[in-house]
């Protein structure tokens, strides 16, 4: 995951790469031009505060020669007069004349002219304590008179009458002590000049020589004193030529940044021009501001291209992965161009991989392919698979051609699908050829169909065998029915003899009767494969029920001379169970066994309880000396609708259909039955059957611990069994009693046992059920087999912690004569070794 | 035996005079066949089998205990083993093995109340 996302931003960055050196080629010129425009517009700056500096102090200069021309106007006219000898007041006279068009030229509160006249205060504006002023210590006084007829100029001083900051221009008149003197207001100072325009929010100062601010332009709202410091600081920088360079600066009493420019005046006054750099640099600010413009821009642009792009790239991505997965399925994928007849491997197997490159002409790879499939399936695969097919298929557009076939993997064949796909608007002139191994699906569908087929058969083997049970049991059916009608004939024809009609009447009866079981049994056979059969279990005496059904089979064992015997062995026969079905069960049994035995047979019937419990093994078996039964057709015995062929020369009435119906039943009463026959010999069928024992209030009151007149004493007995504890247990019990007791850990080594002993050497035999090596069950078998002549008599007792109905069975079926259930039950077992010993 | 050892075997599920009655009310020989029992290794033989999932040993070893529990009248373990093999033959063998941790903890309590009565 991480590498996946390291990829993408490495992609990305690759395809935004060009974009990003040019951002940064414009950034870097862009502020490298701002910087050469920055450094070129101080130094214009420089020359042009500098030229500012000068043409103002060329003004300013002048001003101050109109006053000083003004001054020497004044001074010389005075002179004049003197020499024309006129008088004080003719003089004073003049000196108003003159103060009024001086007012009338410069305006009235331009210039404050007085005069010092013989000692006189004369004054143009006459103020309070004119006379006690004491000019002669004032400083421009001083100053006149030193410089003797030259226009001297003071610095600025406050004035006392109005208190504001002013110059005094004066000058002494040559032939005379008449000093003649303008206080000039700063303000008045001003540049009136139109010549050059000060750039925007520039500021101009004009200091005298100390460095006192006469007068200044532009900036508002502070004190006079605050400037006054302002513009020391100024002026100390100027002096230490800090400033000189083109690119220094000041910063104001805002906090702007200034640059400053100044020159001074011959008279030692000093004109500063501070010009804010905002002003200076408006245009390379206004460059700036394009360049970050320009440069946002394309920042812009280059993120949202970055975000198409991404989002691109993962889209391409998933596209790519999902393609990956869909190709994992096929083996092998090749990409055919058919105009120009070539391939490109885009997977392929080891072995095709080994045997042809990437890329090569198509015949190469079908002949690859010839190689590894059957030479039949190639022709077909070549015609198939040719370029003119593939031509045809896209002109067609059939989207999905292909099929299955076999492929040689190795040394073994496999089943493989083969697919060509296309799109004809991603690539035109080729198609996708695929590869996908299908064996396992393959198998699948080959077992299914086998399956199939199968089913098939049987339904048909079915319908097949219902339609010969519906010949037969129409052939069946007739019989009878011809035999009713025939006899019916016979008795309207012998109507007058009741001797022969009598007769008649019987044989209709029998054959009516024979139609009557039949269509029975049939219905009954349908309704058990429903399964519609429940059983109605209710309490009945067994031995009531069988003594029932044989008592009808006694009187025909006497008609057709046959030898019919029922032996009962069993402790209670109130049991709980459905006796009608009981009933058919011994009917169809015995049924079977007189139609299958001739004169002279014998027929027995052995009713047996294995042991005296509340859940029972009930075991019935019908013997009988007959014909027996083939061993092919037992298998057959309990199927519906099936009858030994071999039988049907012989006039055997019924529908094949008992033993059917009996297994059904027997079954369904959790049971078994078994048949053992042989053709010449005779049949045995072996049902064993549990029940629930009804006790009844008498009967279990007498025999509850009766010492059993037998004893065991003296016996010998071959005990088989795996289990240390039980061997020891059934030892000891046995042992107590007299018994002999041999012990075998397995079937294997009771039956050696037995081979070694001498002939009845053992009275009986307890053999356990299941045991390792050979179980109980083969034990028993092989005993049975052995030729000595005690081998079939000698008594074997199953000892079984199972007592199951299929158990039991399996116990009678393999010879054994008894079946004692574990925990073993001593007295139980008594009466069963004294049964079966007393019995020999 | 006394009183007290017959209630700590009965409380075990050990029905001890079925037991007496089946070795003919001789105590010695059911105190020498309990002692026994602690010996038996068929229940290892169990667990390994149901551990390994071989339904068929299984089996063979359940019946094997089954029929020993019935002689020693342990009818807690008897009917235990008894739904045990029925499920095996009905091949649940998941139901067979779910009743292990059952079985084993009444194995322990009978082994337990036989080594209190005579370790």
């Amino acid at each position: 995951m991480s590498s996946s996302r390291a990829k993408k931003w490495i992609q990305l960055f690759k395809s935004l790469r060009l974009y990003i050196t040019v951002i940064a080629v414009i950034a870097v010129l862009g502020v490298a031009y701002h910087a050469i425009l920055q450094d070129a517009l101080l130094r214009n700056f420089q020359e042009l505060g500098t030229a500012l500096a000068k043409s103002y102090v060329s003004e300013e200069t002048n001003n101050l020669t109109v006053y000083e021309t003004l001054i020497n106007f004044g001074t010389q006219s005075i002179n004049a007069q003197k020499e024309m000898g006129n008088t004080e007041e003719e003089i004073e006279s003049w000196i108003g004349t003159f103060y009024k068009q001086m007012q009338s030229v410069l305006g009235s509160s331009t210039v404050d002219p007085y005069a010092i006249l013989d000692g006189k205060l004369i004054a143009a504006n006459p103020w309070e304590g004119d006379d006690t002023f004491d000019y002669e210590s004032a400083e421009w006084y001083q100053m006149a008179m030193e410089a003797d007829g030259d226009v001297i100029f003071t610095n600025v001083y406050t004035d006392s009458i109005y208190n504001k900051p002013v110059i005094t221009v004066a000058q002494k008149c040559a032939d005379s002590d008449t000093v003649l003197a303008f206080d000039i207001f700063s303000e008045n100072l001003r540049v009136h000049s139109s010549a050059i325009q000060l750039p925007e929010k520039s500021s101009y100062f004009v200091c005298d020589s100390t460095g006192t601010l006469i007068y200044q332009q532009a900036v508002k709202g502070r004190s006079w004193d605050e400037l006054q410091a302002y513009v020391d600081s100024i002026l100390v920088k100027i002096e230490s030529g800090s400033l000189d360079a083109y690119d220094t600066y000041i910063d104001d009493l805002d906090g702007q940044r200034r640059g400053v420019y100044y020159y001074s005046m011959s008279n030692g006054w000093i004109i500063i021009i501070t010009i804010p750099f905002n002003t200076i640099l408006a245009q390379s600010s206004q460059f700036a501001l394009l360049l970050g413009l320009v440069l946002c821009l394309c920042i812009g642009g280059i993120l949202v291209v970055a975000w198409r792009d991404l989002h691109l790239y993962s889209q391409v991505e998933r596209t790519n992965e999902t393609v990956r997965v869909l190709g994992n399925s096929y083996f092998a994928l090749y990409r055919v161009d058919y105009q120009n007849e070539t391939y490109e491997m885009i997977k392929g197997s080891d072995y095709v991989r080994n045997s042809i490159p990437q890329k090569g002409p198509y015949s190469e790879l079908i002949h690859m392919i010839g190689e590894v499939i059957p030479a039949d399936t190639f022709v077909e695969f070549q015609k198939s698979f040719s370029p003119e097919s593939m031509r045809n298929l896209v002109a067609k557009r059939i989207r999905d051609y292909g099929g299955d076939f076999l492929r040689k993997f190795g040394d073994e064949y496999r089943w493989v699908n083969v697919r060509i796909l296309f799109d004809e608007s991603l690539a035109p002139d080729e198609v996708v050829l695929c590869f996908r191994e299908v064996d396992q699906e393959k198998q699948q569908q080959f077992k299914e169909r086998e399956l199939l087929e199968n089913a098939l058969e049987n339904a048909k083997r079915s319908e097949k065998a219902k339609h010969a049970f519906f010949n037969n049991m129409s052939h069946d059916m007739r019989t009878p029915l011809n035999a009713i009608l025939g006899l019916s004939q016979l008795v309207r024809q012998n109507a007058e003899d009741p001797e022969k009609v009598r007769g008649y009447m019987d044989k209709i009866y029998y054959s009516s009767r024979q139609l009557l079981d039949l269509v029975n049994d049939i219905l009954d056979m349908s309704r058990m494969e429903q399964g519609k059969v429940v059983l109605n279990n209710e309490n009945f005496d067994l031995k009531q029920c069988i003594d029932d059904c044989v008592s009808t089979f006694s009187i025909q064992a006497e008609a057709e001379k046959k030898h019919f015997s029922v032996n009962y062995s069993m402790y209670s026969s109130t049991v709980m169970g459905d006796s009608v079905r009981m009933s058919q069960i011994m009917n169809n049994l015995l049924s079977n066994a007189f139609k299958f035995t001739s004169e002279g047979d014998s027929i027995t019937v052995t009713v047996k309880q294995f042991e005296d419990k509340d859940y029972s093994q009930y075991q019935i078996v019908v013997q009988d000396t007959g014909i027996g039964m083939s061993k092919e057709f037992l298998p057959q015995l309990f199927e519906p609708y099936a009858r030994e062929t071999t039988f049907s020369s012989r006039q055997i009435s019924g529908t094949g259909l008992g033993m059917p119906i009996v297994k059904n039943l027997v079954t369904q009463m959790s049971g078994q039955i078994h048949v053992d026959s042989e053709l010449g010999v005779g049949t045995t069928f072996t049902v064993t059957v549990p029940f629930t024992v009804v006790r009844e209030e008498e009967k279990t009151i007498p025999e509850p611990q009766n010492i059993p007149a037998f004893s065991l004493d003296g016996k010998k007995i071959l005990l088989a069994e795996d289990n240390m504890v039980n061997m020891e247990i059934a030892t000891e019990i046995l042992s107590m009693n007299g018994v002999e007791i041999i012990q075998a850990w397995n079937g294997q080594e009771a039956l050696s046992l037995f081979k070694q002993s001498k002939p009845f050497e053992f009275d009986a035999i307890l053999m356990d059920m299941q045991m390792p090596q050979m179980d109980g069950c083969e034990a028993a078998r092989n005993i049975r087999a052995l030729s000595r002549p005690d081998a079939r008599s000698v008594p074997i007792i199953a000892v079984t912690a199972n007592a199951f109905a299929e158990d039991i069975a399996a116990t009678t079926a393999a010879g054994m004569n008894a079946h004692v259930s574990k925990p073993i039950d001593f007295n139980i077992l008594c009466q069963t070794l004294e049964k079966l010993l007393e019995n020999k | 035996m006394d009183t007290l050892q017959k209630q700590q075997l009965a409380a075990a599920g050990i029905n001890v005079d079925d037991a007496l009655a089946r070795f003919m009310n001789n105590e010695m020989l059911l105190e020498r066949f309990l002692k026994k029992f602690l010996n038996d290794t068929g229940i290892h033989s169990l667990e390994k089998a149901i551990a390994d999932g071989d339904a068929q040993a299984a089996l063979t070893a359940s019946h094997t205990l089954k029929g020993m529990c019935g002689n020693l009248s342990m009818t807690v373990l008897f009917d235990l083993f008894t739904k045990q093999v029925t499920a095996l033959r009905d091949d649940r063998f998941a139901d067979a093995a779910g009743m292990m941790s059952e079985i084993l903890s009444a194995y322990q309590t009978v082994t337990d109340a036989i080594r209190g009565c005579w370790g």
